[in-house]
């Protein structure tokens, strides 16, 4: 019998999940490994994880998530109609003011229960993007325009898209470059501009968007991807989940995210979209 | 808010949930609208004596599911000309409804404007193709 030789790393493929049928019809869950033992007689040792369990606690947990959410949206829906009712109605100026704020706090709580939702996806790993065509200067420009409606003083100068359109989920598109224009907006003085420029870089479309804000200091820029992180923790309300979400879309379109000093002072966040959809890994 | 005048337009909203179905009555009532309310689907017959102009469904109720619900409308002889404007709480509600045919979709918490100009752009008044 000829000894087994020391295994080197690729040796060993990179675990993925299956679903196997057993003989009695039930589903396991099973996260598998293959390590090649001889090289010559392609003798392989398979390891198969049972996850069952689990991946029914993360399902349970999913479904727990996503129940609360539509029952904490669900009065948030009757509270935003009715504050928008009352501002409609012959109001002060100030309770009017008031009742913007009102709705400004409802939004708010919506997008943190969102973000949740988001989180709890993310963590399962069933964050799937919806592939379409999607056309990215008018999505830009609907981001600016709904951003228009909540700060109407705020310059941003939008540059023109060197492309009509690339495959990618709209929806998440606009969810990463909604999240970077609100930072811009909150972190940058009232009387300077938040630039949106594109770039053809190979076979990616660049997008960047710079502000003249405080800037982000180096300490801060290793952390800031991370879940429950924050650009300046001091005076700023969330999770901090805003830029990990942000990130793991960009990621799972095959993209990548980043952010550099805009000189002398502000910052240049950027993200990178592929012209051709993201392959997707299969096992059969 | 005052009342307008009547736009001529005739409502369903369905929704389990009372305060969604009392606000979102009081407000097409005052844009001007004729409004009928129910927490559940209440028939196939009486929804088409009603004659509405549009069909405001929750996607989430008890009972019969949205799914079931529009797909037995878009069946239904009658009732699949009138145009269907889901509301839903859920975040990925597109994907539940592919392959089914409605007007527009609504997310809550919605904005009272968007609503009503959404369904007065897809009333059946307001669209011809769907009427002829």
């Amino acid at each position: 019998m000829a000894a087994l030789r020391p295994l080197q790393p690729s040796d060993t493929s990179e675990p993925y999940e299956k679903v196997l049928n057993t003989l009695d019809g039930s589903e396991v869950h099973v996260i598998v490994s293959h390590t090649r033992l001889r090289a010559k007689k392609k003798i392989f040792l398979s390891l198969f994880l049972n996850v069952s369990k689990s991946k029914r606690l993360e399902q349970l947990k999913n479904d727990f998530i996503s129940i609360t959410s539509h029952e904490l949206k669900t009065p948030l829906t009757s509270m935003r109609a009715y504050t928008q009712m009352m501002q409609k109605a012959e109001v002060s100026p100030q309770i009017s003011e008031y009742l913007s704020k009102m709705i400004k706090l409802i939004d708010r709580q919506n997008s943190l229960i969102n973000e949740l939702l988001d989180l709890s996806k993310i963590e399962s790993g069933t964050l799937e993007l919806k592939w379409e065509k999607v056309a990215i200067q008018k999505l830009v420009v609907q981001v600016v325009e709904d951003f228009r409606v909540k700060f109407p003083t705020r310059k941003v100068v939008i540059g023109l898209c060197p492309i009509q359109q690339l495959p990618g989920d709209h929806d998440r598109i606009y969810q990463v470059l909604a999240n970077l224009v609100s930072n811009a907006i909150k972190y940058s003085p009232e009387n300077t501009p938040i630039v949106i420029e594109f770039a053809l870089q190979e076979n990616f479309l660049h997008i960047s968007v710079k502000d003249r804000g405080v800037g982000i200091k180096k300490v801060e820029l290793k952390k800031l991807f991370l879940r429950y992180s924050r650009i300046h923790s001091e005076n700023v309300q969330g999770l901090g989940l805003g830029l990990f979400i942000t990130k793991k879309i960009v990621d799972q379109h095959g993209g990548r995210i980043g952010v550099k000093p805009h000189k002398p002072k502000g910052s240049i966040f950027f993200f990178t979209l592929p012209l051709k959809q993201k392959a997707s890994r299969k096992h059969d | 808010m005052e009342n307008i005048l009547s736009n001529d337009m005739t409502i369903i909203i369905i929704d389990d949930d009372e305060a969604i179905v009392e606000v979102t009555r009081m407000l097409f009532e005052q844009a001007g609208w004729q409004v009928h309310s129910f927490f559940e689907f209440p028939g196939f017959s009486e929804t088409e004596s009603l004659n509405p102009d549009v069909l405001l469904l929750d996607y989430w109720m008890s009972g019969l599911s949205g799914k079931e619900l529009l797909s037995a409308l878009q069946e239904h002889a009658q009732l699949s000309k009138v145009p269907r404007l889901v509301m839903s709480a859920m975040q990925k509600i597109e994907s539940q409804l592919q392959g089914l045919e409605v007007s527009a979709v609504v997310k809550k918490p919605f904005d009272i404007d968007e609503l009503l100009a959404i369904a007065e752009k897809v009333s059946r008044k307001n669209n011809v193709a769907l009427t002829s």
